[in-house]
């Protein structure tokens, strides 16, 4: 064992030097097997990041979770049709909430994206109108002040409550309750600041909303009668199936006028939605992760063509080592390890500036990718294995050569 | 090294014969070669360039294995050993100078004279360097010692790779034209240090060459004609050049 890792400390010291004498050769082959390992790590932590992005996404509503909304991919006229897209309203919600009693909360919302302003501080959130119910259904708690109330929407009170996200755009570290912000022309007063969820700066999570009352949103900013869906939350997901086929009952019976080629809604489950959505995800990294391989596959041609040469120039070395007592094993072993040096080389320059680009992508992405380091683990022993496989031949030649042929080689 | 108090012989060759195919002819150098060297010995091998000297040579250290007949090391038969086996007899048994001395350029003499340890496991790393400090001492090198291969004479090349050849403390030591690249004064300097080592150490020399003065030097002299050793008798020798003679 001692013996063992001392040869290879000396053929580790041997290829130190075989790399310094041939520097440019060399860092070529190194540039060429980290380009490739650059990309696949990339594409691969932006990808996984994807993943989790999609997830997260859905996951802070609930798999569990069904909504409707207006439009049926069975007629697609329906989503073209504005009687069947204005359809939708609180009355439904109400009636949905009577009468399936597996439905644990109901949430009718319509949402606008727009600016809004604090002084001279702007930004373009996304504005939700919704009812009380929409907090549970959303997981959503208050870090200051309160949610948004019963006698709100009754009222169609002039109040907001903000994502942490905005309120710190907007606020800074000032107090926003009871300060007044803009949107087009309401003034609304903030109520309440919910607590982060840690999807802030993705511009899309509750982090960066701002909610209103339903009927706030309604009639005093949208001016419509109409909601834009409904969140359903089942008392338990095995009820999922049971609350779909009910709520499709309740609302072909409301709307029997606009049924006439089937419901014109569709019952979507946000769970059945991840799975479509991680799939599409996986196919799409999968497919440019085996592109960045490509590109390995060529650095590791590289590393073959450096490595015949670097036999053909040795063969006289090879010589002086069998003479003095290397096995043909020795010999394979030596080139082996002289291949699997560059490419790790190759794997470790190619992870670090996989590291630079990521960080560098995490600002233009709306996602973060992420490093799996069990990835770049495997990627590092993957490129330890490029110089292996493509070392091989070369390797296997230099070791087949009879001291003889290699001494009498000029 | 040895410690032979019988003449039973450290290595012999039984009706060795070789054959090459060369551009659809066959040559055959060797044919039907009967050779032993006991412990101690100082033999050369003479004969015209192409006459299969070097051929010889290279099947008494088992790189080249006969067509025909038997090689025995230490009476082991070892012509039909796999390659890891010899390999082993090459590094235990024997220690090579061949006439281009096939230094590593990128490695420091002592480490270029350390090379062969790399394949025999047992020493640590600090034997190692002491043992081929102390061969460099011993061919007068090792003030030289972290010199690259370039920054050496011809000369001192050449006792770089006689120790290289020493570092395994083998029982045969086999040379390939010791003097063939060198000018005659250093020439001489190298035979010098090759009877100095034989005395030191009590190796046993095989050397094949066509310097008849360095064969005059040896205990026995064979000369190959037509593929076959014959022993050649000192006085049937040409006279030295005066020259020469003062030299040595």
């Amino acid at each position: 064992m001692i013996a063992q890792s001392q040869r290879l400390l000396l053929t580790l010291q041997d290829v130190g030097l075989l790399l310094r004498e041939h520097k440019l050769r060399s860092a070529l082959t190194i540039l060429g097997i980290s380009v490739g390992i650059w990309a696949l790590v990339t594409l691969l932590s932006v990808g996984l990041g994807a993943r989790v992005y999609v997830q997260g996404q859905v996951g802070q509503l609930g798999s569990d979770l069904l909504i409707v909304t207006p439009g049926n991919a069975a007629d697609t006229s329906t989503f073209f049709n504005r009687a069947v897209q204005e359809s939708l309203t609180t009355a439904d919600a109400q009636a949905l909430r009577d009468q399936v009693p597996e439905i644990a909360l109901v949430a009718p919302v319509y949402q606008q994206r727009g600016e809004v302003n604090y002084r001279d501080q702007r930004t373009a959130p996304n504005l939700v109108g919704a009812t009380p119910e929409y907090f549970a259904i959303r997981d959503a708690k208050p870090a200051i002040g309160r949610l948004l109330t019963a006698a709100d929407e009754q009222a169609q009170g002039s109040v907001a409550v903000l994502g942490g996200e905005i309120a710190r755009h907007l606020f800074g570290n000032r107090n926003p309750l009871g300060e007044s912000i803009r949107f087009r022309n309401t003034t609304l007063y903030v109520v309440g600041v919910l607590r982060s969820k840690g999807d802030g700066g993705l511009g899309q999570g509750r982090d960066s909303e701002i909610i209103v009352p339903l009927s706030t949103m309604q009639h005093r900013i949208a001016g419509a009668r109409h909601v834009q869906m409904i969140y359903l939350k089942p008392r338990s997901s095995e009820d999922k199936d049971r609350v779909r086929s009910q709520t499709e009952l309740v609302l072909l019976s409301l709307h029997t006028a606009l049924s006439r080629n089937g419901l014109p809604y569709t019952v979507m489950d946000l769970g059945q939605l991840v799975a479509v959505a991680d799939n599409l995800v996986n196919g799409m990294t999968a497919f440019l992760v085996s592109i960045a391989a490509v590109s390995l596959v060529v650095g590791g041609i590289g590393v073959m063509n450096v490595m015949l040469a670097s036999v053909s120039e040795r063969i006289s070395e090879i010589g002086i080592r069998r003479a003095v007592g290397a096995t043909q094993q020795d010999i394979e072993t030596q080139f082996l390890m002289e291949a699997g040096t560059l490419t790790v080389i190759g794997g470790v320059v190619g992870i670090v500036l996989a590291g630079f680009s990521i960080v560098i992508l995490n600002g233009l992405l709306p996602w973060r990718a992420v490093i799996n380091f069990a990835a770049v683990a495997a990627v590092l022993v993957a490129s330890g294995a490029i110089g292996v496989f493509f070392g091989f031949y070369p390797a296997r030649k230099a070791a087949r050569l009879t001291p003889m042929e290699a001494l009498r080689y000029e | 090294m040895s410690r032979h108090t019988d003449i039973s012989p450290l290595l012999q060759l039984r009706q060795v014969a070789k054959r090459y195919q060369v551009g659809g002819q066959e040559i055959e150098p060797l044919k039907h070669a009967d050779f032993a060297i006991i412990p101690g010995d100082y033999v050369s091998i003479i004969g015209p360039s192409g006459s299969g000297k070097s051929t010889m040579l290279h099947i008494l250290g088992c790189l080249e294995r006969p067509s025909s007949g038997q090689v025995f090391i230490d009476g082991e038969d070892v012509s039909a050993l796999p390659d890891a086996a010899l390999s082993g007899f090459r590094s235990r048994t024997l220690g090579f100078v061949f006439q281009r001395w096939y230094l590593l350029e990128r490695m420091t003499a002592v480490r270029n004279v350390e090379l062969p340890l790399d394949y025999s496991p047992s020493l640590s790393r600090t034997e190692r360097r002491v043992r081929a400090l102390e061969c460099l001492r011993l061919v007068g090198l090792d003030d030289r010692a972290e010199h690259r291969p370039s920054q050496l004479s011809g000369g001192q090349q050449q006792r770089v790779a006689i120790a290289r050849a020493l570092v395994n403390q083998p029982k045969i030591l086999l040379l390939d034209e010791p003097t063939g690249n060198l000018d005659p004064v250093t020439g001489a300097e190298i035979i010098e240090l090759i009877d100095h080592l034989r005395r030191e150490s009590n190796v046993a020399v095989v050397l094949v060459t066509h310097d008849m003065q360095l064969a005059q030097r040896t205990d026995r002299c064979f000369q190959l004609i037509d593929g076959r050793l014959e022993r050649k008798a000192k006085d049937t020798f040409p006279p030295a050049t005066t020259e020469r003679a003062a030299s040595l």
